[in-house]
């Protein structure tokens, strides 16, 4: 479905993008609200090959990532020589609730974006992960 | 439909349009948010902020064809600081349209924005005009 959008060459094996993936804390989920697009940035942990991240309670924001299906995207950019990566993760964003994912949570140390009095705890279940270069000029 | 929708009184944490143009113009890589074949698509572009719109430049097609059908997409620009776990959000959401004037397009090639290496048949521009900026400082 989304594999003619990027050419064969700049596909990173799905291995590559956890990899990727663990050595930020920062990326950001694409949502789309009463037909408008919306990008925010968050921060994230991995474990066991899901997103775990926490948003304020109130946002529109939260609503519309705990409908069925987001796009989570890292990327990494040296923007002198425009090199760099971007990994798209998709998936279901549930909303944590059991004690013990919410204690496995916290002991990852996920952070809120925004300090909050009560920030809700969401896992993102993968169904894909895409990984490509971003085409910059030659080292 | 003005320009700007978004209120310039700047409260904890929310910058201002002014605030956001300035990091606009001053960031060299930012991210679209688009929707193809009902998937999201996120992925960082080089772009600059030419007289209050986003210009950046791609390679003739689907994913032009995707942006070019969409009533609004998202564009957002982002800076985290992992040391002192600062940093800021900006976020603009406008109709995209590929610019095909020679005109406008020959005083674009003045911008240095020059197709990334790897992909040198990014010779379509597409400019998103702002319905909305908003902008968030994070700490």
């Amino acid at each position: 479905m989304t594999e003619h959008l990027k050419s064969p060459l700049e596909v990173l094996p799905e291995d590559e993008c956890w990899h990727l993936l663990s050595q930020r804390t920062v990326g950001r989920l694409a949502v789309v609200i009463n037909n408008t697009p919306d990008i925010f940035p968050v921060n994230f942990k991995v474990w066991k090959q899901a997103i775990f991240l926490q948003t304020a309670p109130g946002l529109k924001l939260a609503a519309a990532v705990l409908n069925p299906s987001v796009a989570f995207e890292v990327d990494a950019v040296d923007e002198q020589r425009e090199v760099g990566w971007s990994v798209v993760v998709r998936g279901t964003a549930i909303e944590l609730e059991r004690l013990d994912e919410l204690l496995l949570a916290d002991d990852l140390g996920v952070r809120p974006w925004a300090a909050g009095v009560k920030n809700r705890y969401l896992k993102i279940e993968p169904t894909s992960v895409t990984g490509r270069l971003l085409p910059g000029r030659p080292l | 439909m003005s320009a700007h929708t978004v209120s310039d009184r700047i409260s904890l944490g929310r910058l201002s349009v002014q605030e956001c143009e300035g990091l606009l113009r001053r960031t060299p890589i930012g991210r679209i948010g688009f929707t193809f074949g009902g998937v999201q698509h996120i992925l960082p572009v080089n772009y600059r902020y030419v007289d209050g719109t986003v210009v950046f430049r791609t390679a003739t097609g689907r994913k032009l064809e995707a942006i070019r059908s969409e009533e609004a997409i998202a564009f957002e620009v982002d800076r985290w600081e992992r040391e002192t776990r600062t940093g800021w959000s900006v976020l603009v959401v406008g109709r995209p349209n590929e610019v095909v004037d020679d005109e406008i397009i020959a005083g674009f090639e003045g911008l240095g924005l020059r197709p990334w290496a790897a992909a040198p048949d990014q010779n379509r521009w597409v400019r998103i005009s702002p319905n909305r900026i908003t902008g968030r400082r994070i700490d």
